[in-house]
Order: C-alpha cells, then structure tokens, then sequence
C-alpha cells in the first residue's frame, strides 16, 4: 500500500476518481444551491442572460446553448432545455451505483464459483467450469445486450424477488452475470494451483475439512489477486454500462446516466457538441483514473513488476 | 472490454507429453485432438443455442408472445406470434420451433415485416470489413508497440506508451468514433460522415469510409492488446532458454526475434483471438451504430431500439456461434504451434 | 592465508610462476602444480558486483579474485546466495543491465570482459567461453529441437556453414557426448529427453565451437545421483582429451572431491579459502569452511541397535496407481503392491530416486492420497480405505513435515497463528494454545517472539523449525517427513536433524522419512527401506544395509553416491564411474544396468532384475 502511495502519478488519479464520486453524491446538492434546478426540468421556453444578452435556451431550430460557465446551465443544455451539469452528476451517480453494484456481484460469484470449482476439481469442477467457457464464450456486450433488452421489456420475476422493468438493479445484474467469467476462471486456476501447494496438504493432514480449507487456506491467498483486478472490474462496469445503455439495453428513460446522456448528443451531431463532450470526457476520466490507480496497485502487489520498470 | 483475463498460456509449464514421441505418434494425437474439438464445439453450439432460447423466451415474467411480436402487436398478431412460436406448448416444443425457424431462415420481424435472416445477409459486408481491417490494425501495431514497450521496460518509451494504452483503454468506442466523427468528418471533412461503399464498386471511397471506424476500434483493443503483450513478453524474455541463448553468443536481434518472439506467438495469437471476439460481440455494435455503416451490429442495435426481439435473438446465436469457432481455431492453431501440447 | 588464518582473497599464483604480478606465489605442502609454464587462461582481480533493487543495493560479489590455468578444473562452492553464480554470469556478461555496478577485471585470454564492448563479448561467448546451466528444462526452448538449437550455434559464429553441415556436426557433437542414439536425438525436442542428456545437450552446445573454457553453473544439482555420477565423468573427459578447463559451480563438496585441481570457498560474495582438495579437506582453515564439511560427516553418535518394540505402522501390499488422462498406454503404478513394517519409536528411511515412489508412498501413509489396493495399518487399525472418521481418527496420531518449509506455511498467517490453529483443532482452548505454542517453539530452538512473524521473515533453517513444532503439536506417535533438510542450505541441516534426533528420543514418536540424501539417513534411520520404480527392492536394519548392501540397486545407489574423502564411505571410484559410463551407452532411455556387465546377460535387457520384494532382515 505504502509503494501506491509513493507513486505520485496514481495518487492524483486516486483522488480525483474520489472527487468524481463526491461530486456525483453530491448532485441533489448542487442541483438545489448552484444550479437551481433539477435534471428532469425542463426550460425549453425560457431564456437566459449570456454576455449581457437574452438567449433562448433551446434556439427556434432545436439546438440548445452551450456552456454558459456560469451557476445555471454551467455546462449547457439539452435538446429539451434541461441542465446539462446537473444531468451529469445525477446520470454519474447512477453509472456509479450500477457499476458498484455490478461490481460487487461479480466478485461474489467469481471468488465463490471459481474457488469452487478450484479446490474441489472433479464433476463439480467440470459442470461450472463449463458454466464460465459458455457464459464467456457470449460476448459480453452481446449478452449484456440480450439480457438487457430482455430484462427491459418485462422485468423479471424470479419468486423470491421481482424487478421491475425500471430498476437500477437490472442493468447491474445483466453487467454483473456477464463480466463474473473473466474473473472466475484467473481465480479457479490459481485456487488449482494453490491447492497443490503443500500448506494446504498440512492443513489437510491436521484434519481440516474442505469448506475450512476454503475460506481460511485458499481465500486469504487470493486477496492480492482480488485487489488487482476489483478495480479493473469496476472500470469494465463503468464501459460496459454506458455502452448498454447507449444502445438502450441498460438504464432506462426517465433515469439516466453517462452512456444515455452520450447518446442523445450524437442524435443531434454535428449542432451542440458539447452534448456528446460533456459525458464523454467524464467517462473517459473517470475510467482512465480508476486504470491507472488499478496499474499502479499492480505494479506494488507484483514483485516480478517490479524488476522490469513501472509507469 | 476486458479481453482476457484467462491465464495467458506460458510455455514453459513443464512438460505434459510422455517421454519418447515419434512423429507418426503426434500426427494421430492431432486428428483426435481435432475430433475433440470438433465435437466439443457443436456441444457448446448447442449450449448456446439453448442460452438464447431461453433469455429470449423462458425468462420468467411477461408474455413471451408479446415480446416476440413487439409492443405494437394488436392481439390478433400476439395469437398468431403465440401458435407459430409455439408458446402454449411446452417449452422443449419451443425450443424445437424456434431452431427449425431459426435454420429454416424463416424468422421475421414482426414489427418491421422482415426476414430477419435476409437482412443479416445483406449486411454481413460492412461488418466483415469492419472486424478484419480493425484486426490487422491493431494486430501490427499491439504488436509493435507491446515490442517496444518491452524492449525498453522502465524507459520514457515504455511510459509513454503505457500511457496512450491506459488511455486508450478508459475511452468507449462510441465516444471516441462520435468525436472522430466530428472533427475530421463535420468540421475538417477530411472523410465522408458515415455509410459504407463496398470495396468492389470502389475501393477508394471503401477505404476513406472505413477508416475512421477502423481506427476507433483498433484504439481501445490495442490498449489492451500491448499492454498484455508486453507483460507476456517479459516473463518469456527472462525465461533462462533466452538466457541461454545469449549466452551462446546470439546477437540481440536474433534472440528477439527467434527465441523471445516465436514463443511469445501463442500468446500472441491467443490474446488477439480473444480480442477479435470481444469486437464482433461488442465493439462492432457500437461502432457501426456511430458511423451508420449498417453492418450486422447496426441491424441489431436498431432493433433492440425498437424493442423487436426476433433480430436480436438472431443475431446473438449468430455472433455467439462465430466467437466459440474462431475460438476453437485459436485453440487448434495453439496446439500446431507448441509441440509440447497434450491436452487432456 | 595470512598468518592469523583470515581469509585472503589473492589468488594462488602458479606456484612460482607470477608472470602478471597478481599475488605472491603461495608454498604449497605437496607441490602440485598446475598448468606449468603457461599463462592462466582466466584471470579475475578483485571483481564486484552489485545490484540497485527496491531494498537498497545489494552487493552479490565482492572483492573476487582466482585463476584458472589450460586443462584446469576450479570448483567454487557456496551455498545459495554466496554470489557464485553471479560471478560466473558476470564473466560472460549476462549481469549486464541498467541496475548493474561492475568493477574489477576479468582477462580471458589476456583481454579484458568487463571493458568489452557488447559485440566483442559475443564473439567470445558461446565459441570461446562457454557456460552450462543448472536447470536444463528451462535452459533449452521449448519450441525447437535439440539439434537446430545446437546448430543455431554454430551458425552464429560461423555463418558461411550450411544448415545441414550445421546439423551433422550437431550429431557428431551429440554422438560425442554419449547421447544414446544420438543421430536420431538430433530431431527431438527438450521435452522428450531425459535430464541427464539435455544436461549433455547443454555441454555439447556449449563446447560446439571448441570453446577452452566452460562455466558450469550446478550443472548436476538437478540430477538424480546416477545421472550425475554420468556427467561429472563426462566432465572429466573432457579436461583430460580435450584440455577442457572447467569452472564448476556448486553447493555439493562431494560433488568436486574427484573432479577439482582446486577449490574456492565463497561466502556472502567473497572467496574465503581457496586450495587443492586436500588442503581444504583435511586443513580447512577458514570457520566457514569447517562448517560446511562437519555438516557433512555422519552423525557421531549413530545407532545403536534396540530391541524391536510392537509393530506401530503395517504397509500391506499398498497399490496406488495414477489414472491415464493424457498419456499414451494404461495406468501408470506408482506403488506396486508396498510392504513394511515399523516399531515404536523407530525411524525408518525411504531412499530412491526421483520418481521411485517414496512420496508417493509417504504421501498415502499421510491419508493424502486413497490406494488402489492394500492396508495401512496404524496400532492395528486400517485406514487406508477407511471412510472419513477412521481417517480422522489416525491423523491424530499423525505428523507431518514437508520438504519446502517455505510452501509448506500459509504465507499469509503468522507462525505462531499456525501453530495455534494447530493445536486448536486437538481440541484445546484458545488461552491453552497459545501457552502450547511458545513452549512448542521454545523446543524446536525458536524465541517465542517470533511466533508473531510471517513465514517469509524467517530463515530457511527457523521455517523448517515451524514444521517440525506444527507436526508435534499433536503430540503424535508417528511423524512423516518429507525430505525435511533438502531444501536448506548444508551448514543449517546438522542442526535441524540433530534436533529430530532430540525430540524422538525425547517424545518416543516414530518417524518415517523419506530422503534422497544419505547423510540424513545415516544420522536418524534405524531401518531403511529402498525403493526403485514403485517397489521396494530391499528393507533391512541401517548399519547392515548401509554396510553391506544386497541388492543390486542398492549397491549402484550407494556407490554413486558423492562423497567427501576421509568418511567411512570412501570416495567413489573412477573405476566403477568408468563402467557406468559404458554401460550407459549401451542402454536405452531408462536403462539401470545394476550389475557388472559380465552379469549383465542373467537380467532382461536395459531392465534392472526383480528379485522378491522383502529382503528383510
């Protein structure tokens, strides 16, 4: 943790991925105080002092103003006049939560099913392992697409819960259920592995049964291998959300988020750019600080890293 | 997309085939290999198939007829949808209906009076192009660069390009093919704006079209492709056979080349397999969706669009089958390439 | 030596000869010259090498300094992390890098390796200065045959040779180095050859373009003792026809004993003792230099024979076989039908080689693997079958220490958790663990301070002391060890065996042990049982068995054995080394001709004789 520290560059990056998040938390409050409006308000008729002049929010041909850098519509607005910096935080915060939630789905089933299949090998082994080849085998995107479209036009009902076609929940889950083989299957080798190395044979021969040996043998020699790739996850959360959801498949209409807000901005290309800039570059910041934070955590939990130069 | 994090195959796992092998000996181990996989690949076809059937028409809650004959069915339509699809029979009745419709080429999208399969046809062209131009891109230069980068570990260059790889990584295709779009297109017109010319009726406008998408997609996955490439690199580069080969008096080129290089390729191939199956699956999508190409992709974004479930289902099965077959080639071609190999 | 028996780093000139100034010529006692009237063909002065790493700078060598003559063979021993290895790697250049400090000289032939140029050091290495490494499967690549990698020498250096002129002289070379059909061979690659032909792979390659130096870096640590026997006479060989000159690397004294002109002691980077094999066996002045050879004699105290107590272990016939995924034929026998017998309080020792089936057969014992076929008795109750609670019910009684002390802890627990974990599932109370654990580590020779460490802050020695105190907590009547002193340096290993030799007299627990080196045997069996190809070919009482082998396997075993000059054993004689070399010729990939080739027609060709499987005493 100390050698992360050091490295000033993942620093940087560390905080302002924490900023981003603060700042989107924070929408409700930024909405009330700066801006004075919410992300579904709509001011297709008003107008708004720029420069000393009035201008018309949403012009008569349909292209809404650009930032004005100032407390209302700091960022410009959208084709149906609503703010569009107070849209970002609100559609960041819920990227977020569905790429946190993804996340942490994909970590309960990757580390229960692959450290599974990894110690107990056998039948049990065979059928999950073919469980992850068929899973990974669909492209993600793809399947997140399917599952996406499927899961939206009905909700789904499984008995023990049901949810409803609107919910957050469902495009976490289809991001979740996807991304979970590309974890699993690193996690079952090294379990494989693991359970031939000898301490797991002492603990065997000291009369330990297997579940035991799972959680307090095999689990605590995957930490490092988890802290690696969990912020990985969250940035392929991060894509694959607002790749969903520009397609439509993921968070619906009235929520929002960043792959929305992107896709409403190329419907109207090549007039109000700043519609597709806005959240793009957001994204693009927000995931490139949680690579480089992942890439410098790497870099210190990997001693071999170490011996060949690092970023 | 994560394109792999499947434990890149290290060749230096210590040996797995018995100790004395002739020739004639791996020649028959290679035909029943093939024929493993052969069979191995129609099981997981099969597999497939049935996952799609069942997102698409077993997912519990809502009609399945509805669904399929989209949200502007008038009821007589969702009956017939009900009967042709066989939704109030049981669902293994289902399953047998929709693979007949599916290998007939009889599936049609309702809401837009189609044949589904038709249109896949029609579009395969631009898709086509897109992944296989997008491949040798970012084939050459993941390589050059993963190269590079290790060759010169902990220096400027290393840094340098490990820095365009993160970024390159951290950008969504659409993003990036939006403001490609843009400034080169809108603002410099430097090329066309979108559509696809196929390559026989004229292979410039083919070119100029195609170039933009190809770059936006080659970006990300040779973010991914180099900085994969050069961790594999660095683990081959200081295996002791490298050692030995400087020891024998090698120059340094021809140890990269000959010892470093020819047993990173199944990494190589293997990672770029990989990759290639995440564009067809997912980049392609995008992107022909930004650049109006109406490939394959574009065909199934449109419909999710509209919520017309026929295509899509479709074109899952479709593209799910080429990912598991370009992947059982990768697989076959690993094993040509290291004599070691005997897979169980 | 200066006169207060500090080490001196000036090499021994030619005893007279001083024609480059490097040091005063040294008297010797019995005047044994080397290379006399020539020029050294190595000369290393005061070479230094250090690495900048994320701890700090670490210096690998320091201050080195010896000389090596034509026809000369040097043996440099050291424990792992003496910096020869390095040393030897610094003089072909391959410590290069950005991280490297290198300063001193090394002259080859009169020029200089450390000043020169990339391109001029190539053209040395591989045609002039040759080097072998230890570990031969990773040394060659995978992915080519043997045959082209060794052309791919030649080549290099001599680029107007035509592939196939290349690759005939790779046979000849191969054939030369008593590659059993060599010719053939040319096409194999590594993974089809056993260790010891890669190994002469390796010295064939590296001597292709006649090379007058070779660096053998542990060039047979990774061999089974027959094999290595093979290569150390090859080695010989080729000093004596070829006026080869070897610098052999090594941890093993037995190893040089018949092969060295001379011998240089490193430690910690230095050289701390050089001299002729007699000088440092039988005068050894530097500290460090008696260490390492007292850690090699037998145990003063041996064995005296006891009275036989009850029979605590039964082995019945035990038949463990693996199944075949992904090999050619059918299931492979790793144990065909096993039988001993063990008293209380008794040890006995598994020896054989690497692939005999000794730990697989501990490793059954242990309840790790289920036998095919055959009972595993513990005080008369079976478990070898048994379902879980019978299994559970004998490893109370059980102990075990692994080989690798480093993999055999939780990297991620700190010892004295281990232990307490231990304990706890002997059912004591959590208060009553930890007090167990401080006296279990106080026994084993541990500060109970260190019961707080994780396994990689403790030394090699100190890990292995853990296992030890793991496998006692339960207080068991039989302990299983595993090669409990391989993997720790020499000079660690008479301590940690002279303590299983106190806690068994101390606790009366029996130990089975399995162990390739015979010093350990020596020092703790009361019974050994020898193992070959799944079976044992010969159980008897220690001394007997040690004395006076029956068995033809038993007899090679013993003999190939490597052995410092003044034991009991006495030095294996070039002689017999000599016959086992043709021998080896003759036979095939796995050929034992265990007998003298006059008796070599009674048994099936290039297969050792079976005779019935107890031949107890």
């Amino acid at each position: 943790m100390r050698t992360v520290l050091r490295n000033r560059v993942a620093l940087a990056f560390g905080v302002l991925f924490v900023a981003i998040v603060l700042a989107c938390l924070l929408a409700p409050v930024y909405a009330k105080d700066i801006a004075h409006t919410g992300p579904n308000d709509n001011h297709i008729t008003e107008t708004v002092s720029v420069g000393g002049k009035q201008v018309d929010v949403v012009s008569p041909t349909g292209v809404p103003i650009g930032p004005t850098w100032k407390g209302r519509f700091l960022l410009g607005a959208d084709s149906n006049g609503r703010d569009v910096a107070v849209r970002l935080l609100y559609g960041g915060r819920n990227s977020l939560e569905v790429a946190a939630i993804a996340t942490s789905i994909t970590l309960v089933l990757a580390i229960a099913f692959g450290v599974l299949a990894g110690y107990t090998r056998g039948l049990t082994d065979g059928v999950l392992s073919r469980l992850f080849d068929l899973v990974w085998a669909y492209p993600a995107v793809l399947l997140g697409v399917a599952l996406g479209v499927a899961l939206a036009v009905g909700g789904i009902d499984l008995g023990l819960f049901t949810l409803r076609s609107g919910s957050l929940l469902l495009p976490a889950l289809v991001i979740g259920v996807v991304v979970f083989p590309y974890v699993a299957k690193p996690l079952r080798a090294q379990a494989l592995s693991l359970r031939e190395r000898e301490f797991v044979d002492a603990a065997r021969v000291q009369g330990l049964g297997p579940v035991r040996i799972m959680w307090s043998e095999i689990l605590p020699n995957l930490a490092s291998t988890i802290v690696v790739f969990a912020p990985l996850i969250v940035a392929n959360a991060i894509l694959l959300e607002a790749a969903l959801s520009y397609l439509g498949a993921g968070v619906q209409a009235p929520s929002s988020s960043w792959g929305t807000m992107i896709a409403d901005g190329t419907r109207l290309m090549p007039g109000a750019i700043h519609l597709v800039l806005v959240p793009g570059v957001m994204l693009v910041l927000t995931v490139l600080a949680v690579n480089v934070f992942a890439d410098a955590v790497r870099d210190a939990l990997d001693p071999k890293a170490s011996l060949r130069g690092r970023l | 997309m994560e394109a792999s994090s499947a434990p890149i195959p290290s060749l230096t796992d210590g040996p797995r085939a018995p100790r004395v092998s002739s020739a004639m000996t791996r020649q028959l181990w290679l035909v029943r290999f093939l024929a493993r996989r052969v069979a191995s690949l129609v099981a997981v076809l099969f597999a497939i198939t049935v996952l799609t059937f069942l997102i698409f028409q077993a997912i519990p809650g809502g009609d399945p007829a509805l669904r399929m004959a989209g949200r502007l069915a008038t009821p007589q339509q969702v009956h017939d949808v009900r009967v042709q699809w066989g939704f109030d029979k049981p669902i293994y009745v289902q399953y047998l209906k929709t693979m007949e419709k599916v290998l007939d080429g009889s599936v049609i999208s309702y809401s837009q009076q189609t044949n589904v399969e038709q249109e896949i046809v029609s579009d395969l062209p631009p898709t086509i192009s897109l992944a296989l131009g997008a491949g040798v891109i970012w084939l050459v230069v993941g390589v050059l660069f993963g190269l590079l980068s290790a060759t010169h570990a902990g220096g400027w260059l290393d840094r340098a390009l490990t820095v365009v790889s993160l970024t390159g990584i951290s950008m969504p295709v659409f993003f990036l093919g939006a403001i490609m779009l843009y400034w080169l297109g809108y603002q410099w017109h430097l090329l066309p704006l979108e559509g696809y010319v196929s390559l026989t009726s004229d292979p410039w406008g083919w070119f100029t079209h195609m170039l933009m998408p190809w770059v936006a997609l080659s970006v990300v996955s040779i973010g991914v492709y180099s900085r994969l490439l050069r961790a594999n690199l660095l683990d081959v580069m200081s295996e002791d056979y490298v050692r030995t080969a400087r020891a024998k008096g090698l120059s340094e080129r021809r140890v990269l080349i000959r010892h470093v290089l020819r047993n990173s390729l199944m990494g190589i191939v293997t990672l770029w397999g990989l990759d290639f199956a995440w564009v067809i699956g997912g980049g392609a999508i995008l992107v022909e969706s930004v650049f109006n190409l109406g490939g394959v992709g574009q065909y199934a974004a449109q419909s999710i669009g509209r919520l017309d479930i026929p295509p899509v289902m479709v074109v899952t099965m479709l593209v799910a089958a080429a990912v598991v077959v370009l992947s059982t080639l990768v697989d076959i071609a690993y094993a040509l390439l290291d004599p070691r190999v005997r897979l169980s | 030596m200066s006169p207060e028996g500090l080490p001196s780093n000036e090499p021994l000139a030619y005893r007279g000869l001083d024609p480059t100034g490097l040091g005063r010529p040294q008297g010797t006692p019995d005047g044994a010259t080397i290379g006399v009237g020539s020029k050294p063909l190595l000369e290393v002065c005061d070479l230094s090498v250090s690495f900048a790493t994320r701890a700090g700078e670490v210096r690998a060598v320091d201050g080195v300094s010896f000389a090596l003559g034509h026809g000369e063979v040097l043996a440099i021993v050291g424990e792992s992390g003496s910096g020869k290895s390095v040393c030897a790697m610094t003089l072909m250049g391959l410590t290069r890098g950005p991280n490297t400090t290198i300063s001193g000289r090394a002259l080859f032939d009169g020029r200089d390796l450390i000043g020169a140029s990339e391109a001029q050091l190539r053209r040395i290495r591989g045609a002039q200065l040759a080097m072998v490494f230890q570990d031969h499967q990773s040394s060659l690549n995978p992915v080519y045959r043997v045959g082209d990698q060794i052309a791919e020498q030649i080549r290099a250096h001599e680029p107007f040779v035509s592939k196939e002129r290349a690759l005939e002289r790779a046979g000849e070379l191969m054939e030369r180095a008593r590659i059993p059909r060599a010719r053939e061979r040319v096409r194999a690659y590594p993974h089809e050859l056993s260790g010891g032909m890669r190994q002469r792979v390796m010295i064939a390659m590296g001597l292709s373009l006649g090379a007058k130096v070779l660096l053998a870096d542990e060039p047979t640590t990774a061999l089974d003792v027959t094999v290595q026997a093979q290569i150390l006479a090859q080695l010989k060989d080729l000093r004596e026809q070829e006026d080869l000159s070897v610098v052999l690397i090594t941890h093993d004294f037995g190893v040089v004993a018949d092969i060295a002109g001379r011998i240089a002691v490193m430690q910690g980077g230095r050289i701390v003792e050089q001299g002729t094999p007699t000088e440092i066996f039988e005068r050894p002045q530097h500290a460090y230099t008696r260490g390492l050879l007292e850690a090699l004699r037998p145990s003063a105290k041996g064995r005296p024979t006891r009275a036989r107590g009850a029979a605590l272990l039964e082995v019945d016939n035990l038949r463990v076989s693996y199944s075949t995924r992904g090999r050619h034929g059918a299931g492979i026998d790793a144990l065909g039908g096993v039988s001993l017998t063990l008293a209380a309080g008794d040890t006995l020792a598994i020896v054989g080689e690497s692939g005999c089936g000794k730990t697989t057969l501990l490793r059954s014992i242990a309840g790790l693997i289920e036998p095919q076929e055959g009972a595993i008795r513990l005080d008369g109750h079976d478990f070898a079958s048994a379902g879980r609670r019978e299994l559970a019910a004998a490893r109370r009684n059980l102990g075990m220490v692994f080989q690798d002390p480093q993999a055999s802890l939780n990297p991620r627990r700190r010892v004295g958790r281990t232990l307490e974990r231990a304990l706890r599932a002997r059912g004591l109370s959590a208060a009553g663990a930890r007090v167990r654990t401080e006296q279990l580590l106080e026994r084993v020779g541990l500060q109970p301070a260190q019961a707080k460490r994780f396994p990689h802050e403790l030394s090699g020695g100190e890990r292995q002391r853990v296992g030890i105190a793991r496998a006692l907590a339960g207080e068991p009547r039989l302990v299983l060890l595993d090669e409990p002193v391989s993997s720790l340096d020499a000079s660690i290993r008479r301590g940690v065996i002279d303590l299983l030799d106190e806690l068994q007299a101390e606790l009366g627990c029996a130990y089975v042990l399995v162990s390739h080196d015979f010093t350990t045997v020596e020092a703790l069996a009361d019974r050994i049982a020898v193992m070959h190809a799944g079976e044992v070919v010969e159980q008897g009482g220690a001394r007997e068995l040690l004395e006076h082998p029956k068995h033809p396997y038993t007899q090679e075993l013993l003999a190939a054995c490597p052995r410092v000059p003044g034991l009991p054993r006495g030095v294996a004689s070039e002689a017999w080394l000599d016959k086992k070399t043709s021998q080896a010729q003759a036979g095939s990939l796995r050929s034992r001709a265990p007998l003298p080739a006059e008796d070599q027609a009674r048994g099936a060709e290039g297969s050792p004789l079976r005779p019935p499987s107890s031949f107890s005493v």
